[in-house]
């Protein structure tokens, strides 16, 4: 933490926020020896844990806060997966009500928050699509398992995040037409190799090389790959 | 398979779409408890959280944060009809959740477990055909601390009675809940025994008396497991009808 001396020193300051991340840029200068710095101040990490902790109090309030900080996020990956609207608000509304009720299970020290927020949404809607698509439960993963918060990442610092996310999403800007088509239908659709291939009318070699391919760049993007 | 052979397979596994093969011979690595792959699909997870929160933004309903958040409103007193559609959505969610899966996945097959999920469902749509009915009366009840149990009672003399109440304390080992008629004459006669499940909910269906009219109460005993009791053992509550 920096230890300021506001008589000697101008300063001066901008946040910036948006619905799932806040920063404080902060610069200075001393009289006679001028510099310039910046820091980001990870404020929203407390705001977080201290949410996390309100919901497990059940407080009803930080239901309201939740909603307005993740609602529409949530809402969006729901109707990027399922394109109805109808359904994408029932899920949506199911995606809370199963926060709300596996609440206690998250470790905030553990786990990243957002990380699980976005898996508890998602899962909502791949389980819809395979009940449309009619997929075979048995051949799948479980997704109840794949919300189990002990398998998330440690969380980090706020502003590694910021940047890990816009390096993702560059790196998904940067892919080639095909690798994009896969790693949507993935990501985005909850679609198997096998049933993108069949979609696509491409070998399933053809299709794991781009999946393969792609998850390469976005690993590398997110600083997740085998050398870290 | 070693660690290194699987790089290519934590995003697909932790999204859920990992199927074949590869997805079994992870699922049997895993089983090791490898700490090296349970920390790249952490990884994973969060680099998908990544893509996934890159999708293009759409703007909800208005209608809908009124929705999600009437949902979780402090609850009202005397209770309201909302609380049974919640208290059929919680009872749902458990079992479809945490009970059922934690409690049996190891032993039961899925065909025995959508066989179960089959049954609650069956349920839970019996008591919400009887709340939709015409001719369906709902008595609201609550204890005397807001802490107790509170729910509701439907009765519909052609569908049968359904009783929906929540925080109710899971049954010491050994014991049961039981459900009762009260007739305005004659002694209580035993319904059904029940367990709520571990959010404190319980949704009970049953037949209608013979004689709807006759009824005065519907009461909640805690008994011994294994008994067929005769009289109320220990009267949880008494929701007059």
């Amino acid at each position: 933490m920096l230890s300021l001396h506001p008589p000697h020193l101008h300063y001066g300051g901008k946040v910036d926020w948006n619905s799932q991340s806040a920063g404080v840029a902060f610069w200075f200068r001393h009289p006679g020896r001028p510099c310039l710095s910046l820091m980001i101040a990870d404020h929203d990490a407390k705001g977080r844990g201290e949410l996390v902790g309100r919901l497990k109090r059940r407080e009803a309030e930080a239901m309201v806060e939740l909603y307005d900080k993740y609602g529409k996020l949530i809402y969006s990956i729901i109707f990027r997966a399922v394109n109805n609207a109808a359904t994408a608000e029932d899920l949506t509304q199911e995606t809370f009500f199963r926060i709300w009720s596996r609440i206690q299970t998250f470790n905030d020290e553990r786990g990243s928050f957002e990380a699980w927020l976005v898996a508890v949404a998602r899962n909502r809607a791949f389980d819809h699509l395979r009940s449309v698509r009619h997929t075979a439960a048995a051949n799948m993963p479980s997704l109840d398992d794949l919300e189990d918060t002990r398998l998330f990442a440690r969380e980090e610092n706020q502003s590694d995040r910021i940047a890990k996310q816009r390096a993702v999403k560059q790196a998904l800007e940067g892919l080639n037409d095909d690798q994009r088509e896969v790693i949507e239908l993935t990501h985005f659709e909850g679609m198997t190799q096998t049933e993108i291939a069949n979609k696509l009318h491409k070998p399933l070699g053809t299709v794991k090389s781009l999946v393969r391919s792609a998850l390469k760049v976005l690993r590398s993007a997110a600083g997740t790959g085998a050398s870290l | 398979m070693n660690c290194e052979q699987f790089e290519d397979l934590y995003e697909l596994y932790a999204l859920g779409v990992l199927d074949g093969p590869e997805k079994f011979a992870l699922e049997q690595h895993l089983l090791t408890d490898c700490a090296t792959c349970r920390s790249r699909i952490g990884l994973a997870l969060d680099q998908i959280g990544f893509v996934s929160a890159s999708v293009p933004l759409t703007d909800p309903p208005a209608n809908l944060r009124h929705r999600v958040l009437n949902t979780f409103a402090p609850a009202k007193t005397p209770r309201s009809q909302s609380f049974i559609p919640w208290a059929i959505a919680a009872a749902l969610l458990v079992s479809l959740g945490t009970g059922i899966v934690a409690e049996d996945r190891a032993r039961r097959t899925d065909a025995a477990l959508a066989q179960s999920l089959n049954q609650d469902l069956a349920r839970m749509q019996d008591v919400l055909d009887i709340l939709k009915a015409s001719g369906t009366r709902e008595v609201a009840f609550q204890n005397a601390t807001p802490q107790g149990p509170h729910g509701s009672v439907l009765i519909n003399a052609q569908l049968g009675v359904a009783l929906v109440v929540g925080n109710l304390p899971v049954p010491g080992p050994g014991l049961k809940y039981e459900t009762w008629y009260v007739p305005k004459s004659g002694a209580p006669r035993p319904v059904k025994p029940f367990f709520p499940n571990e959010a404190g909910v319980a949704v009970v269906l049953m037949q209608s008396p013979a004689d709807a009219s006759d009824l005065k109460a519907v009461a909640v005993s805690l008994e011994p497991a294994d008994s067929n009791p005769v009289k109320p053992t220990t009267l949880v509550f008494a929701a007059p009808v």
